[in-house]
């Protein structure tokens, strides 16, 4: 097996580290501040993609075709963009669970609509934080960690 | 942010490419402006990642990784294949939330100098763009890769061997990686 190792020049660090530019707390300070610009306008996105999961959940209650599992996973990576960015960090990992589970469905060619559904009643749940304690939060989390892991891959 | 790291950041002349479907790029966008990043080329789909590439060279890629069905992954290494110097080897970021089972060897293989988890924060964002900037990776090609090595450190080869490569055999003395805990490959 032949193996070529090149050592291309690295132009980003020739320019990255050049006099100018700003402190790199303030970059990030700048960057966290644009984000915080958008975040009604982004938290509102969120509500209604969380508003079409449940819509799409019940939809396919009894049976899901691959498309409406495909669609499932798509409204859920958003989930996970979104409420990342803004600390809602047990709904990120719900979304995230939701996720997984949708892949190993999608992967076994299974639908488990029990297991689909409480993930749907988290995300819910997790969807306006100041109602419930931390605790409570992370419990919620745990436990559909624990419903994802029992669908194999 | 008191524990944020030292010293001054300049992309104010950095070529950045930002590769995303609409819903994630604007969150993109801002990121990078705050960054520095006087006018990121924003582009909405792998195919037109690729015109931007033959059109314009560029300092860093930034991809978001829920483009559907794995385009990101195949943009990368169409691009780490194709003819296109300097951009086949510029630095290249995938920003990944859920890494589908049917993903992971593309993830693996498509030759992304990073492939970071989401939720991404400026400052997670930011320090891997430090790290890029900052590392000594060589860029391998072979016949199922090509991309920066994928090893963070050199341990040398295993005991007793001699190694397939020429640094294996002259430098096989453990050498730390700058922070293997930043690795996500």
């Amino acid at each position: 097996m032949t193996v070529i190792t090149r050592r291309p020049e690295n132009r980003l660090a020739t320019m990255v580290f050049k006099p100018g530019g700003k402190q790199i707390a303030q970059a990030i300070d700048d960057a966290q501040a644009g984000i915080d610009e958008i975040r009604i306008a982004e938290l509102d996105v969120l509500r209604v993609k969380l508003e079409e999961i449940q819509k799409l959940g019940r939809k396919a209650e009894k049976s899901a075709t691959n498309a409406q599992i495909e669609d499932l996973y798509s409204l859920s990576v958003q989930v996970l963009d979104i409420s990342g960015m803004y600390g809602l960090v047990e709904l990120g990992q719900a979304a995230f669970s939701l996720c997984e589970l949708l892949d190993r469905l999608r992967a076994r060619q299974v639908w488990n609509w029990p297991a689909v559904q409480v993930h749907l009643h988290g995300l819910l749940i997790l969807a306006d934080p100041d109602k419930v304690p931390e605790s409570g939060r992370q419990s919620v989390v745990e436990g559909l960690r624990a419903v994802c892991e029992r669908v194999s891959r | 942010m008191s524990d944020a790291p030292k010293g001054r950041i300049n992309l104010e002349k950095a070529v950045v490419l930002l590769v995303s479907e609409k819903p994630g790029m604007e969150l993109l966008n801002r990121m990078m402006h705050g960054f520095g990043v006087r006018d990121p080329q924003r582009v909405f789909s792998p195919e037109q990642a690729m015109q931007a590439c033959r059109e314009i060279d560029f300092d860093l890629i930034v991809c978001d990784g829920a483009m559907a069905s794995g385009g990101a992954y195949d943009f990368v290494a169409e691009l780490r294949r194709s003819d296109l110097t300097p951009n086949r080897f510029a630095p290249t970021i995938i920003l990944q939330g859920h890494t589908p089972v049917d993903q992971i060897e593309k993830a693996r293989d498509c030759g992304a100098n990073f492939v970071v988890a989401k939720p991404i924060t400026p400052r997670t964002l930011l320090e891997r763009i430090l790290w890029i900037a900052q590392e000594q990776r060589p860029f391998i090609e072979l016949d199922g890769y090509i991309g920066p090595d994928r090893r963070f450190q050199n341990i040398g080869p295993p005991r007793g061997l001699s190694g397939r490569r020429r640094q294996d055999r002259a430098d096989s003395a453990p050498r730390s990686a700058i922070d293997p805990e930043s690795s996500t490959l």
